[in-house]
């Protein structure tokens, strides 16, 4: 049992690998690489709300403040993308610190609507820090990305591919190995009975900031691939608006699970593809399925499938 | 209403304000019919909806996590919004101010009749709301259910009928927002979604369930927004509701009147 | 040096005394029961000794440390663990999870260790997923390490309450009515359990109000009643103080005159 899974999961692998070399067409890379770009967020966000049960509504702010620190520091300081790209995850993981300390003192929808707040307050920051951010006017000429010394241009859509991919596959990995970890499990303790953790000595605050500080740091991430994909970010691609829809690909993949933010991520990116045709309805076909699905799947389609799996 | 009372995170309360926005719109300028008719038209309207909201929208999730309501509300939002940019365009309309040429001036602040009929009604809205809650008896089943809706329908009361009027009345208020509110900031499809923010932050800082803490709430707001907007920054303005926002929750995390749910 | 110290231990609720002047001390390795009709401070006095409630006034010792200030994580840390009166459990994890997290404060590896699977972190689960079987099987949920927590019947999740506790490898164990709820079999099956916890060595305080359990189990009592100290004795000596039966008027009178 245990080696049929680990053949599935090596085939998974490789064939993810050689996607970009079996399906040229820059189109499909293009939506993969967004896809992933999206899902190191909503892994992101797996984590806070996944694992602790709070929703975090300033996610989109966040990815904001990666995003624009890793534009500022390559065009206007031009360090190495890679360098900016760090530090980008540790100013937003900063940020999620100062943030996330006043914001975990209250729970439950006064956390989303606090965190809600804060998203508010960076978007306007965004906007009309003019000199800083460029305002509504966006911030333009982001550096693609390219590793220094040696050379290789990856500012093609499949060479990104792998970058996204290599992204893609830590946050992955720290999702899973937050599952099995002490600290998953305090997450988890946090999320289920805070009275009963705290009677077994977890630190509810450390336990939250901890999640927080994490998840942030994974959106700064994105937020960070998302500016040198795109070479030009404006505040409009960090509102609420992106916020619900990182949420609805959490809900509809499944939240707190492994597979949910990938697949979810995908969906939706996949999903306004399709539905070109009929772009006015769009938007409304996705609310539709979200209220479906909190009806009928509330788990979400990977919670729904384990779910299943377990009454057998 | 439905954040206090009934306790589900409506986030498509500023489409409702919409709607009210749009049934105005549809009273007084379409059917030419007079303001405050119009605007009871729209309320009573918009009510009817809340109802089949409630029903079709948040009845089956009430006995899950709340996060599901919140999450809900959010479908019914995006699919409200879009659906009005799609039926009525995202050109703004234009609602008559049949007031508007009156002014007149109190102790050297000039005002505005409109404005001050919209003080007025809102603050005549929340008497009767008022007045409802705390001595009908409907309104009283509505306070209890609140409090402990095992035992309300332990005694009798229709838990449904309660959750549907008290949404109603969550709707037909938020339509009324929207119906008096139309003349002087325009018709449009998110018209609603700055509404919703400061309803919340209202709602918050005066501490849930409470309708003095929401009327305190909202004039302190109200009152720093405009005041800040002018004096500080008016880019900014918006913000200045969450910072308080913050600032209160930070504090007091049950709100200035909320009660302890430690 | 006694275990646990409460020296003129107070709480306050703007007029109401819910715990007045009340001293209590515990010696390692003893059992004892803490009695009292209903709203006499008894589970306010757990809430205050163990970090859930701030003291009005008063200190309270652990092992010779003031720990009347410090928060209820830090004191569990210390070995000083509870269990609460409404059955508390996580309801969304299995029975095995339940008793994993438990395990949370001896747990040395952290996450860093998780992420590069260091040979510490892998050896320390399995040794925690043993105990954790082992803890099952003294409460006598054995077989249910797979199930999920809430499809426990009631006397079962109590059970497991108190197999979480027992993960955190108390010194000193609070229990808040271990019986509440019980019929008599089960009562009889959670005072064995209670039993066995104690010939390992943990030393009990329990708030209980079945004097079945408490006449049985407990070496010592103490009375409390409008938060003070009413009595304190040996069972025999509580059943015949006419200051106890005088509190107990009436339920508790006949339930003790019958031994």
């Amino acid at each position: 049992m245990k080696t049929g899974k680990l053949f599935i999961g090596i085939g998974l692998f490789l064939f993810v690998l050689i996607i970009p070399l079996i399906v040229p067409d820059p189109y499909y890379n293009r939506i993969l690489n967004v896809a992933f770009i999206y899902a190191i967020s909503v892994y992101g966000f797996n984590i806070i709300s996944g694992l602790t049960g709070q929703l975090n509504f300033a996610h989109a702010g966040f990815v904001g403040i990666g995003a624009y620190t890793s534009a500022i520091l390559t065009s206007t300081f031009t360090l190495p993308v890679g360098w900016a790209m760090l530090i980008a995850v540790l100013v937003t993981g900063f940020f999620g610190l100062i943030i996330g300390f006043p914001a975990l003192r209250t729970r439950g929808v006064y956390f989303s609507l606090t965190t809600l707040g804060f998203g508010v307050i960076l978007f306007m920051i965004f906007e009309n820090w003019i000199d800083l951010t460029g305002g509504p006017m966006g911030f333009t000429g982001i550096p693609p990305v390219y590793i220094s010394g040696i050379d290789i241009d990856f500012g093609t859509k499949s060479a990104f591919y792998y970058i996204c991919l290599f992204f893609l596959g830590i946050a992955i990995y720290i999702n899973r190995e937050l599952f099995h970890s002490k600290l998953g499990r305090a997450m988890l303790a946090v999320h289920g009975n805070e009275d009963l953790a705290q009677s077994v000595g977890i630190s509810i605050v450390k336990t939250k900031l901890i999640a927080f500080v994490m998840a942030t740091m994974l959106l700064g991430l994105s937020g960070s691939l998302f500016a040198h994909y795109f070479h030009f970010i404006s505040p409009t691609s960090f509102t609420i608006t992106e916020t619900f829809s990182c949420l609805t690909m959490l809900v509809v993949g499944g939240m707190g699970t492994l597979a949910g933010p990938l697949i979810g991520s995908v969906i939706f990116t996949i999903l306004p593809e399709v539905l070109r045709g009929l772009a006015e309805l769009q938007l409304i076909i996705y609310g539709i399925i979200l209220m479906l699905c909190i009806i009928f799947m509330p788990e979400g389609i990977v919670g729904y499938i384990k779910k299943k799996r377990e009454k057998a | 209403m439905s954040f206090g009372i009934m306790n589900i995170t409506n986030f498509a309360h500023g489409t409702i304000y919409m709607l009210g926005g749009y049934a105005m719109y549809l009273f007084s300028m379409v059917l030419h019919l007079p303001f405050f008719v119009s605007v009871a038209l729209a309320m009573m309207v918009v009510g009817l909806m809340g109802i089949v909201f409630e029903r079709i929208v948040f009845r089956p999730i009430y006995d899950g996590p709340e996060v599901n309501s919140l999450l809900i509300s959010l479908g019914l939002l995006i699919v409200l919004e879009n659906a009005a940019l799609l039926l009525w365009g995202s050109e703004t309309l234009n609602v008559a101010a049949p007031y508007n040429s009156i002014q007149f001036s109190i102790l050297s602040v000039s005002m505005n009749l409109q404005r001050v009929i919209i003080l007025i009604s809102s603050m005549f809205l929340i008497g009767m709301l008022y007045i409802f809650l705390n001595f009908t008896r409907f309104g009283k089943a509505i306070v209890a259910t609140a409090q402990n809706p095992k035992g309300a329908s332990l005694v009798g009361i229709d838990i449904p009928k309660i959750y549907m009027s008290t949404f109603a009345i969550s709707a037909g208020l938020a339509a009324a927002g929207g119906a008096l509110l139309s003349p002087l900031f325009y018709v449009y499809p998110t018209m609603g979604s700055m509404p919703l923010l400061i309803a919340f932050v209202v709602v918050v800082v005066g501490g849930m369930g409470n309708v003095q803490g929401a009327v305190v709430g909202g004039f302190l707001i109200g009152i720093v927004e405009s005041l800040g907007g002018a004096y500080i920054s008016s880019d900014y303005k918006n913000a200045f509701a969450f910072i308080i926002l913050i600032g209160v929750l930070l504090i007091r995390p049950q709100g200035l009147f909320g009660r302890s749910t430690r | 040096m006694s275990l646990l110290v409460c020296n003129q231990v107070s709480k306050h609720f703007g007029g109401l005394k819910a715990v007045d002047r009340v001293d209590l001390s515990v010696e390692e390795g003893e059992i004892i029961g803490l009695i009292g009709p209903n709203g006499a401070g008894k589970t306010t006095l757990f809430n205050l000794i163990t970090g859930f409630l701030d003291v009005t006034d008063g200190t309270i010792l652990y092992e010779g440390r003031d720990i009347t200030r410090q928060p209820s994580h830090i004191i569990a840390a210390h070995g000083m663990i509870r269990t609460f009166q409404k059955i508390n459990i996580f309801r969304e994890l299995s029975v095995l999870d339940n008793v994993l997290i438990g395990h949370h404060i001896h747990i040395k590896s952290n996450f860093l260790h998780a992420l590069l699977h260091s040979r510490k972190k892998l050896r320390e689960e399995t040794q925690m997923r043993k105990e954790s079987l082992e803890i099952l099987e003294k409460v006598g949920l054995g077989g249910w390490a797979n199930r999920l927590a809430k499809n426990l019947p009631l006397g079962l999740q109590r059970a497991l309450g108190i197999a979480v506790g027992l993960a955190a490898h108390p010194k000193l164990l609070l229990l808040d009515e271990p019986a509440s709820g019980m019929n008599t079999e089960e009562t009889r099956y959670i005072m064995e359990v209670i039993r066995d916890v104690h010939k390992s060595g943990i030393t009990i305080l329990m708030v209980e109000h079945d004097m079945n359990v408490v006449m049985n189990l407990c070496e010592r009592l103490v009375v409390l009643d409008f938060g003070k100290v009413v009595s304190r004795g040996t069972p025999l000596e509580i059943q015949n103080d006419p200051n106890v039966i005088e509190v107990y008027l009436g339920k508790g009178y006949k339930h003790v005159a019958a031994h």
